[in-house]
This record gives structure tokens, sequence and C-alpha cells, in this order.
């Protein structure tokens, strides 16, 4: 495919502004002026829109394809919350106005969308404040870490010096604690993919600071004895941190605040439904109970006693700033349309279905991998490759047959603790026809697996460059244009 | 994605009339402005499509009262920098129109004499 470049034609004019001249030229002097034109393709409208469509094709997207990228959560995300977060009302407003004098009573709506936005997560959660700063999921960790060294501090628990976390969890959980601080106590996992009970209260003691949990975790397995682990933790001063990446597993049913757990950060781009391929942006809203809320980030929404919305900045115990302005904006107005058309009874629906679809498969697999039933998963589920080494095929070749039959790969190689991993999560939003041609495209690349490998380790053959070299084009990253 | 898309639509020429159609309207602006009974310019400085004018009154009362009027009517520097709360910060680009900025003109010179 040409470059948009290579498509250019001299004095071809693309979108013109209507260039009328309302003062008196007001000439640069020509010391400022650039020696020659910025090289700007010359095109016309309907080649641009061509052109990045035909780039877009080229993608893999939820929107195209099924996208069962387990720990993801890629879900469709529904046009309609597009189109409420894409109101001129919302995308015009500029995020200075509600700190001027005045301004925020041109920014009432916004204001008051990040503040019913909390309201919801905390009646999805049961956890008593949120703040909608963060930028990402992994922000919202080092947020939640944050305020937890926040609290110890004031406590005067001086002692504390870890956080413990089972070694199934995502790599962002010990690089946020390392980061606010902490030192990493990894607790290994038993063999049903739960952490440790045995270890975990042998490792737990006054200097723990806390326990980053994802429950379920990456392995698809809710943690059983959850209430033992956030009482022995609550007694040594300690806190229970939620990691929310596999909310979409619990909403509607129960609420970490419930369980236990006193901080907890959702990806709003994941159970939220708002997008998420391409980097994003994401948004990793923070809850915490309320002994907790002195420590939140500020600004704060508050609603005053007339009614009206504005910023409160005044708390001393704050953690203080953590990003400009008010979070990812339009994600959050896309999260909030979604819960609205949602409501209670289609969160749990939601998450019910994401359960079901992803039990559906782990039966329907189960065969192919050979792998023991070892109990229902909840969202998402994990079997292991290895099956396929005696043909000399691995995980990854799996990976890339699926590109060629229309389906993205699921995750592959995560979590690290199952070798040859290969992580599935189809997510609510996928009907029992796409499941069972998923099913249909594995017991086909087993076929071939067993019997023509090299088929296999060719593959992607479809796509506009075949097997690449991920390391080097990941370290190695050289793009060029001449 | 955007920014290269609208920069692919625009093109070499289009994106040098944007930058003039900026400094034409802030021009325009400027001496509107600046011919307002006690408004001077803050810094006698050349600019692009973006100036300072100093109010005879504090510029945060004065957008606050635009805002009644549904304009937002630039940035009061005083936020940041101590000594300049007279001093109104205002930018114009391509997309604003010789009505809309006379209009803007005249609520300004309406609220600095109430």
């Amino acid at each position: 495919m040409k470059l948009i470049y290579e498509k250019s034609s001299p004095g071809r004019p693309g979108v013109r502004m209507s260039s009328i001249q309302i003062s008196p030229t007001e000439e640069i002097p020509s010391k400022y002026l650039r020696s020659k034109p910025a090289e700007l393709p010359e095109v016309s409208e309907a080649e641009v829109v061509r052109h990045f469509t035909a780039l877009s094709r080229l993608n893999f997207s939820v929107d195209t394809h099924f996208y069962p990228l387990g720990s993801c959560t890629m879900k469709y995300n529904p046009k309609a919350c597009e189109a409420a977060a894409n109101l001129p009302e919302l995308t015009d407003v500029h995020p200075l106005w509600p700190q001027l004098r005045g301004g925020g009573l041109l920014t009432q709506g916004s204001l008051a969308i990040l503040y019913k936005t909390e309201r919801l997560l905390s009646e999805a959660t049961g956890l008593d404040e949120f703040t909608l700063q963060p930028m990402a999921g992994a922000h919202g960790e080092l947020t939640g870490v944050m305020i937890m060294a926040a609290y110890h501090k004031d406590r005067g628990n001086t002692q504390k010096d870890h956080i413990l976390i089972p070694d199934s969890a995502h790599g962002t959980n010990p690089a946020s604690a390392h980061l606010a601080g902490y030192k990493v106590v990894t607790i290994p996992s038993d063999e049903k993919g739960m952490m440790d009970f045995d270890l975990f209260m042998a490792a737990l003691n006054e200097k723990t600071a806390g326990v980053m949990l994802t429950c379920p975790n990456t392995l698809g397995v809710f943690n059983t004895r959850i209430k033992e682990i956030c009482d022995a933790v609550h007694d040594v001063d300690g806190l229970m941190y939620y990691d929310g990446a596999n909310f979409n597993a619990i909403m509607g049913r129960y609420k970490p605040g419930d369980m236990g757990f006193d901080i907890c950060h959702l990806n709003l781009h994941k159970s939220f439904a708002t997008p998420h391929g391409g980097g994003g942006p994401g948004a990793g809203p923070v809850g915490v109970v309320d002994k907790l809320r002195p420590f939140l980030p500020v600004s704060r929404v508050i609603k005053t006693n007339d009614g009206t919305y504005s910023l409160h900045y005044d708390e001393p115990k704050s953690i203080g700033y953590i990003a400009p302005f008010y979070g990812n904006f339009g994600v959050i107005a896309r999260a909030y349309a979604y819960m609205l058309s949602l409501g209670s009874d289609g969160m749990l629906g939601t998450s019910n279905r994401a359960v079901l679809n992803a039990n559906y498969l782990q039966e329907k697999l189960r065969p192919l991998f050979g792998a023991e039933y070892r109990g229902r998963c909840m969202h998402e589920f994990v079997f292991s490759g290895k099956c396929l080494a005696e043909y000399g095929v691995h995980t990854l070749d799996l990976a890339k047959g699926m590109i060629d039959r229309g389906i993205h790969p699921p995750t592959i190689y995560f979590p690290l603790n199952v070798p040859e991993a290969f992580m599935v999560e189809p997510t609510e939003t996928e009907d029992r026809d796409t499941l069972d041609h998923f099913v249909e495209v594995v017991e086909e690349l087993f076929d071939i697996a067993k019997n023509d490998a090299q088929k296999l380790h060719d593959a992607p053959v479809s796509t506009p460059v075949g097997r690449l070299d991920e390391v080097k084009a990941a370290r190695d990253m050289r793009l060029s244009y001449s | 994605m955007r920014a290269i898309i609208y920069l692919s639509l625009v093109g070499r020429e289009g994106f040098l009339e944007v930058g003039r159609d900026c400094m034409d309207r802030a021009s325009y602006a400027w001496h509107k402005i600046t011919q307002i009974p006690g408004v001077e310019p803050a810094f006698n400085r050349r600019f692009f499509n973006e100036f300072s004018v100093r109010l005879p009154k504090d510029a945060s009362d004065v957008v606050s009262a635009l805002v009644d009027q549904g304009i937002a009517a630039g940035f009061p520097v005083g936020r940041y920098y101590e000594g300049m709360e007279n001093i109104l910060l205002l930018a114009f680009t391509e997309k604003r129109t010789k009505e809309e900025i006379d209009i803007m003109v005249a609520k300004l010179e309406t609220a600095l004499k109430a």
C-alpha cells in the first residue's frame, strides 16, 4: 500500500478553511518564516478518507474481529456511548473553566458527570469514595498504593515496609508497590491456582503494609478464602488492595468493599466498555473505604448545598496531584453512559454472560488441550499449549494461525506461572456462533499442528507482512521513510 | 491519529493558510480591543495568535462577567502570576469569525464600563 505522500500531487487542495482576511495584513518578518513549506501531502479529502480507511482495514479490531485477548477484556464498545461522549457540549469544554471564577457555571454538566460517575462506581464496588483522576490501570495502582502509604504514615505505622503480592499478579502490581517505596514479597500459587494460603499466612506480619490481590485472578480463579485473608490483614492494620482488572467477572454480583477490600482500582477501558486499543487512553479510577477518604488526590468534585457542583482542593492529608485536571474525561463520559445504559440488572447480566461464555469455551476446548478439570472458571481461563510440544508446535504458532483465520489471538505466555500459556477471555459481547467458530478454528489448528507443523510455523500468510521478529521489532525499531 | 489525518487534509498550502488566518484574527482583535478606552497592550512585543492586554480592572471579574453572557473571554493571568491581576490573555484561531470577534469586543467594552 502506498504512503499518503506517494499519493500527493503538487497544488492539489485538500480541505480548505474559509480564508477570508479580516485585518490589514500584518507581515511576519522574513527571519521568522521557514525557508520552505512544511513537507505535507497534497491530496483530496476523498483520497485521505480512502487512505486511512484502507489502513484501518489492515488492523484487527473489536469492530472487525473476535478479540479474545485474556486479561484485557476487549469487549465491544457500544456506539451509543461513543455518541454521548462526543456531544460538543462535552468535547468543547476547556478544562480550566471550572477553576476560574464563575467558570463553574459553564461546566455544571461535566462536573455532574464526574460526580455521578463516582457515585455509580461506589455503588458497584461497595467503596465509599472515588477519584477518577488516574489515567490508566497502573496509574490507579500507584495512586492506591500511595494512599496506602499515606494512611500508614498518618497512623505512625513506621514499621510497614512490604506488600504481599501473589505470583499470578499482573506485573504492574509489584512495579506500583516498588515505585511507592515498598518491598515486594511474592506469594506462590497453590495447585488450584489461588494464592497459597499457608504461605501467605507465614509471610504476613506487623511489617505488612497491605496485600494486592486480583480476584478473580489472572487464571480466572476466584479466591474462596478472601474473607479470611482480609481479616488476617486487617488484624495487623494492613490494607487490602483490589486490582479491578477482572471486575468484569463480578460486576453486579459481588462488591470488593463487601469482601473486605479497602482500596480498589477499576479499568474503565476494560469492564466499562471504553476504547482500549491503540494505547487507550485508559482510565483507572480508585475507590477507597471511608477511613482513607482524606488521602485521595485533589481536586475533588463536590456537590454544594445549593445543588451545584464545584471543585474542592482543601484536603491537608491528600496525596496531592497525580494528574492534570480531572482524569481522561472523554473516557469517563463513555463509562458513565455505559453504566446508565446497563442499570444494575444490566451489570449483573454482563458479568453473568462473561462468565458463562468463558466456561462454555473452557469446556469445549478442554479435551483438545488435555487439561484436567479444576473447577469452573470466572470470566477467563488459561490452558497450556505444551501438549503440542511433541509436534514441535508452540502456543505462538497457534496464535499466528488464528490471525490467518480472522481471529485476534488470545493472550499467550501470560500468566508467567503457566508454561506455554494460552489465555482466553471471550467477554459477554460474543454470541454462541462466534464461540463455536473459535472452537472450530482451534480444532483445525490442532489438526494442522499434528499433521503439517511447518504450515503453522509459516503463519500468518494472509497479512501484509508475515511472521516478524517481535523482539527485534520491539527493541530495535527503526521507522523510516525516504 | 487525528493529528496526522488533519495534517493530511489541510496539506501543504492549507497549513500555511491556517497560520495566516490565526494571525489575521488575532491582529484584528488586537486592534479592536486596544481601542477600548482604558485597555492597553500588556507587552510591547510582536505576537502570532495570542496576546495579553492590561485592563482597567481585575481580569477575573471581567471574565466572570462575560461568562454570564456565554463568552469564554480569555485567561486571567493573575491566577498564575502575582501582580498581574489586571492582565487578560487572549488567543484567536482560524475558527473565529469577524462577527464573533466584534460581539466579544462589544461585550468586553460593556463589562469594563460596568
